[in-house]
């Protein structure tokens, strides 16, 4: 069961913030041997609606999301667990009921992957012809770790980077307090929960630490380039896509 | 239950500001943790346990009408009373009645979380009764005027040197006497003990009711839970309407993940099923058992989609666990519940406007539901209390008009590529090498510790199309 | 409890339970979410097995209500080694008699060891050691009447008096393997006190009392429960951990915990 093609939901933060991470996630893809298609009017899961009690606004979101996805049959790849969860759990649990939504809902989460599940799982590849230099850490982002069970596959890939060592990131399991709007709502305990993050971070030896999520990236990123620090936090797929070895840029 | 004057933001300043507490609290959880995971890694198929205490609850809860009716029934036979006390002042009055009624002048008072959330201890001081905590943390507690930040351990706030101090202070204490922690443990002993022997009445909370056999179960470690339920000639048993499990051999399932959970014991020191008074023939025992069933709201959220909070067996875990209650300690929460079952509690049991911040005080990271020996889903809840604070207008305006933005250009692609495009734009000036240094109004709370990244000049779907010769919103395949 | 107390409990909560959402009610990992249970009217919403949060169904026959197993496993020892293991972990101390002899020896070696002449001990009858009493009192020791009057004047000078002594000494109605645990059920001749307000405890207990667990014991040892008005399991000395999670032995029940496994 190896598919030939996906669909990409490339995720508005990818696209918006960092579209050189939606680049790496083609480029691995591809070099997979699985071709990539871009549902065409992707704008937001819905998820900071969702997370912020605005149950409308997240099903309506939804509805327009599982539209653009179900314009193919393909299986659908994204590179983000939180996203990935939104739409593999919370689209069912919230549009379940509706009589239209409900079906499409339980047939798109029934073939939608993150993306290092994908490579992974579905794919079952672990060398992806990456190369990098260096030592590499892993930082497991909340909702792929605990929503989607996602560990030992981006790990698996990591191990699979010819020429880098790896190393463990103490407390890896711990949330590094980004969660969404609570970044700005709660910004005095998220910079705190922040610090704890960074700090082990910086005392874990590694030059890059890869995360599934831009999300909790750009907060992590943003916190370390705050403190001038030399280690870099990145998205997994410009690690493996060799876009982001220890001197290059985040972006 | 009301929430503590302090508004939610200042409490949680102040919170951050006690470097001691929060290196205390960071400490404390971190060994709780660790001998929480080994003590749980021990049962043969956790999971498939945790699956039964779950299902117990939720069986339990269910029909919990017939259960608590059954229970009454057996507490009858065993010589006990009951009363069911719809409010937290319905309790407080039977209480203190029934202590008036029978000369009571000294209470001694296991752990019991209801009896701080209804406030009971103020009312029966005010009426002249010497009120007297036996666990040795909410001793100290009482002692120094505070308040538990723990449902389990709920000195978890203060270090050694703090409780010393309020040992000196409050009982003048030498400084032998409070050299250690055994030291300081002796001279707890020692003072409580004058308390248990001449106590009139002994207060409890109740881990579990058993309905087959009108018990209730009593776990402590120190064996104040044992004294004040013996000695005394009349105990009473605080128990929330929720806390009961249908047969004996449902009490051992729960008995197993209890103490593995909460404090990483296989079992606590003492599991005390207590069935009624002293028996004809029996040499000790109280003359008087009286079991409160307290309501005081839990029969609204029984009757929700937030029923699953009351399946909690208050073992503490989700607090250890919650890297947000290792951040802000306790107190911050500003409720007697805290931490992520708290969050739930709260304003379940006290309507969402008094507790309207707890269920945002979380990044939703799971940990919590991880860690629960039931298997409740908090995530799941604290979504829901954010919807229905959403409805009941508790949300700030600047994020509805955001959310209301969002959901708006999130519909129209087109306007979503438009406002990327318009929003690149503006932030370009703003930005540093591809960082903005200082977000504006509500936004600014982010870069007081950290850069934002400014959004790119093209998206990846504008490249793409691009690529394609064609534009990002034309609805045909790319 | 009156009838119309009674009654408005019932009526509140019978209104409640009918509405209410229950996940998890039976099937092992049943998924917590709002969506997963039928509206169809039936009382208190009881959801039905589903898949786990990684999305993969992970179904364990062994998560049946009633046959999952909750003890430790068990690393192939006999109960009594188990039991020794788990209670020395917590600084109770074991003893071994094979006759009301050598249990009497040990009770007086502790005594001597305390300095002390006068225990608070079950009945013979209680503990199901015929003539341990008198042997006790060959040795020198008496054992105090633990009879607590009801009713004052008698009851504060008696329970002063009481709560002097230093030794109390129980039978048990069972031991737990897994835990170190002492069980034992308060009745006639079976004072609390003497397990409870004495610094010091020796329990004996009968080898072929030992079972492996608190979830085995009340799963099938109901009639404990209903024995006597207190049935408590003793595991180990008093502790607390409250000051900064420090552990410190001998709050308020002994201090000192001893088991005799009698094999007679």
């Amino acid at each position: 069961m190896r598919p030939a093609r996906v669909q990409l939901l490339v995720t508005c933060l990818v696209d918006r913030f960092f579209p050189g991470t939606g680049e790496s996630v083609v480029s691995v893809l591809e070099r997979a041997g699985v071709a990539v298609t871009l549902p065409v009017g992707q704008t937001c899961c819905g998820q900071p609606a969702f997370n912020a009690g605005y149950d409308a606004d997240s099903r309506a979101l939804a509805r327009h999301t599982i539209d653009v996805l179900s314009a193919s049959d393909d299986p659908i790849v994204v590179p983000s667990g939180s996203c990935g969860d939104m739409v593999i759990h919370q689209y069912v649990a919230m549009l379940g009921d509706d009589p239209e939504y409900g079906p499409k809902a339980r047939a798109i989460a029934a073939r939608t992957y993150e993306l290092t599940t994908f490579l992974t799982r579905v794919l079952g590849v672990t060398d992806v012809g990456a190369t990098a230099t260096g030592t590499l850490s892993y930082h497991a982002c909340c909702h792929g770790l605990r929503g989607l069970g996602i560990d030992s596959e981006p790990k698996a890939l990591l191990a699979g980077v010819r020429g880098a060592t790896t190393c463990p990131l103490p407390e890896a399991e711990v949330c590094c307090g980004f969660g969404g709007l609570f970044a700005v709502k709660m910004a005095d305990i998220s910079g705190e929960m922040l610090q704890r993050k960074l700090d082990a971070i910086e005392a874990c030896g590694a030059d890059v630490v890869a995360v599934t999520d831009v999300s909790c990236g750009m907060h992590m990123a943003g916190g370390l380039r705050r403190r001038g620090s030399r280690v870099r936090v990145v998205h997994i797929a410009d690690v493996l896509a060799g876009a982001a070895g220890p001197n290059a840029e985040p972006k | 239950m009301n929430p503590v004057d302090v508004p939610f933001y200042r409490r949680v300043e102040e919170a951050l500001g006690k470097t001691r507490m929060r290196q205390a609290v960071r400490h404390t959880s971190g060994r709780a943790m660790e001998s929480r995971r080994a003590a749980i890694a021990e049962l043969d198929s956790s999971d498939a346990v945790r699956d039964q205490a779950r299902a117990i609850r939720a069986r339990t809860l269910s029909a919990l009408d017939q259960h608590l009716d059954t229970f009454v029934t057996n507490v009858e036979k065993n010589g006990g009373t009951v009363f069911f006390a719809e409010t937290g002042d319905d309790a407080v009055d039977y209480i203190r009645t029934l202590a008036r009624e029978r000369g009571v002048k000294t209470i001694v008072k296991g752990k019991s979380m209801v009896s701080e959330e209804i406030e009971l201890n103020p009312v029966l001081e005010a009426d002249g009764m010497e009120v007297v905590e036996t666990d040795l943390g909410e001793f100290i507690v009482q002692l120094d005027n505070d308040k538990p930040s723990h449902i389990v351990a709920p000195i978890l706030h203060k270090t050694k040197e703090d409780c010393a101090r309020v040992f000196k202070e409050k009982l003048g204490a030498t400084d032998e006497e409070v050299a250690g922690v055994p030291q300081m443990t002796q001279l707890a002993r020692r003072v409580l003990r004058k308390a248990f022997l001449k106590a009139d009445m002994g207060i409890s909370g109740v881990n579990f009711g058993v309905a087959e056999t009108g018990s209730i179960c009593i776990c402590t470690n120190e064996g104040n839970g044992r004294l004040s339920t013996s000695m005394p000639r009349i105990h009473v048993a605080m128990m929330g309407m929720e806390r009961l499990v249908p047969t004996a051999a449902d009490l051992g399932v729960m008995l197993e993940v209890l103490g593995r959970s909460g404090t990483g014991q296989r079992l606590t020191v003492y599991s005390n099923i207590l069935s009624g008074p002293r028996r004809p023939g029996e040499p000790d025992g109280p003359e008087e058992f009286h079991v409160v069933i307290v309501d005081n709201g839990r029969s609204e959220v029984l009757a929700g989609e937030l029923a699953e909070i009351l399946y909690c067996i208050r073992c503490g875990a989700c607090l250890y666990a919650c890297p947000v209650y290792q951040t802000i300690g306790g107190h911050a929460y500003g409720s007697v519940y805290s931490g992520p079952v708290g969050s739930v509690l709260s304003p379940a049991l006290a309507g969402i406007h008094a507790f309207h911040e707890l269920p945002h005080a979380s990044t939703l990271c799971g940990a919590c539901k991880e860690v629960c020996p039931v298997r409740i889903d908090i995530p799941r809840m604290l979504l829901r209390l954010r919807a229905k604070g959403v409805e009941a207008g508790e949300s700030p305006q600047w994020v509805s008009l955001g959310i209301k933005v969002l959901g708006w250009i999130g519909t129209r692609p087109r306007l979503f590529g438009l406002a990327g495009r318009v929003a690149a734009r503006v932030a370009g000036m703003a930005a540093t090498d591809g960082w903005i240094r200082e977000l504006p109004a509500h936004l600014a709370g982010w870069t007081a510790t950290r850069d934002f990244p400014a959004p790119a000049k093209e998206s990846f779907q504008e490249r793409w199309a691009k690529r394609q010769g064609r534009s990002s919103t034309d609805r045909s395949r790319s | 409890m009156t009838p119309a107390n009674r009654a408005r409990m019932r009526e509140v909560i019978s209104r409640a339970v009918r509405t209410g959402l229950f996940p998890g009610g039976v099937g092992p990992h049943a998924a917590g979410h709002a969506h997963d249970h039928d509206h169809g009217g039936e009382p208190g919403h009881l959801t039905h097995a589903g898949t786990n949060d990684a999305g993969v169904d992970t179904l364990p026959t062994a998560a049946i209500a009633g046959t999952a197993s909750v003890a430790p496993p068990t690393d192939g020892l006999p109960r009594r080694e188990r039991f020794r293991a788990a209670l020395d972990a917590l600084a109770g101390v074991i003893h071994e008699a094979r006759s009301i002899d050598e249990a009497a020896d040990v009770v007086a070696a502790i005594a001597a060891r305390l300095d002390c002449k006068e225990l608070l001990a079950w009945s013979d009858e209680a503990m199901d050691l015929p003539g341990m009493t008198a042997a006790l009192q060959a040795r020198g020791l008496t054992t105090v009447d633990a009879e607590l009057p009801q009713a004052e004047p008698a009851r504060a000078p008696r329970l002063a008096a009481l709560a002097q002594l230093t030794l109390g000494l129980t039978g048990a109605d069972a031991g737990l393997a897994d835990t170190g645990s002492v069980v034992v059920a308060s009745g006639p001749g079976r004072s609390r006190m003497a397990s409870l307000l004495v610094p010091v405890h020796i329990a004996v207990l009968r080898v072929d009392r030992l079972v492996d667990s608190i979830s085995g014991l009340l799963a099938t040892r109901g009639d404990l429960v209903a024995a006597g008005s207190n049935l408590v399991a003793i595991t180990g000395p008093s502790r607390t951990a409250d000051i900064e999670h420090t552990l410190s032995r001998g709050v308020h029940g002994p201090g000192e915990v001893h088991v005799i496994l009698f094999d007679a």
